[in-house]
């Protein structure tokens, strides 16, 4: 019985028009995120201290990056909070109000750009740090129109 | 199939309101965002906050937007992302200054029958390169 209910709404979504796989994908599940292992072997790991890190440059954040992720000292707090402890953001993740810093500027180089992402829950709060692609080198080598 | 585009803690309360009148439109709008993102990417080789990419991106979107929706409910579209609760911060500030420039290029572009993406973007970068467009942190790029 609960085959054919399966198969019958499988048909009814077909019929109607039903959206493929393809595009119900969310957008977090179609970004591209390193591994905080691969991280460290990239950019080593030092203590994070939200002071250095807020006046530090970028390859001093990138090596902070995977300590402020296993520390989870920052999970709870507010995108204004983080604002306040670790300055004004400077990568972009789907929106202005979402937390991210730039860790390896690719663009000087052609390589890959990375930020660290401080991703929200839905009451706003941050729930959960990655680092998340920001660009790649591929389309830069495209050029502009 | 609005999944693909929308990362919901991302919204502002403003956002959340017209997306729910506005469904159909709304669509457009994250294709739209979509495709000024992916020619930020493409010229820049980043999408960052405060810089030249960033004035790229919220004019190229804003002028986008203005094609696909016209210029008045793109306004609302662009003003609901900015939100209500940043009155005093410059990076709004700089968002809406720029928003309004792709805004304003774009009716210049349609009044000359030549409104298309290509043309926003050369719009874009002619207006960095200017100084026309406001940018609070010079990172460079886009010049290539």
């Amino acid at each position: 019985m609960r085959q054919l209910l399966t198969a019958f709404a499988l048909l009814l979504g077909f019929v109607c028009g039903a959206a493929p796989m393809e595009d119900q994908k969310t957008f977090l599940s179609s970004q591209v995120f390193m591994a905080v292992a691969a991280a460290k072997q990239r950019w080593k790991e030092k203590t994070f201290d939200a002071g250095k890190f807020k006046s530090g440059t970028v390859q001093e954040r990138a090596a902070m990056a995977t300590n402020l992720i296993s520390s989870k000292k920052l999970l709870g707090k507010t995108p204004e909070e983080i604002r306040v402890l670790l300055g004004s953001f400077s990568g972009f993740f789907w929106s202005d109000y979402i937390p991210a810093y730039l860790v390896e500027e690719g663009w000087t180089q052609k390589r890959d750009t990375w930020q660290l992402v401080f991703l929200l829950s839905d009451h706003g709060l941050v729930n959960d740090v990655r680092i998340h692609k920001n660009c790649c080198v591929t389309n830069y080598q495209k050029g502009p129109p | 199939m609005l999944g693909r585009f929308l990362y919901y803690p991302g919204l502002t309360a403003e956002e959340r309101k017209l997306i729910n009148a506005r469904p159909q439109e709304a669509f457009t709008v994250f294709n739209q965002k979509e495709k000024a993102e992916s020619a930020t990417v493409r010229v820049f080789g980043r999408d960052a906050q405060n810089d030249e990419s960033d004035a790229f991106r919220h004019f190229v979107w804003a002028g986008l937007l203005a094609k696909e929706l016209g210029p008045d409910l793109a306004k609302q579209f662009l003003d609901a992302h900015e939100g209500a609760g940043r009155s005093n911060d410059p990076n709004r500030a700089m968002d809406l200054a720029n928003n309004r420039a792709g805004l304003l290029a774009a009716e210049k572009l349609r009044k000359e029958g030549n409104l298309t993406e290509s043309r926003l973007e050369k719009e874009a970068l002619e207006s960095i390169k200017n100084r026309t467009l406001v940018v609070l942190e010079p990172r460079g790029g886009g010049n290539k």
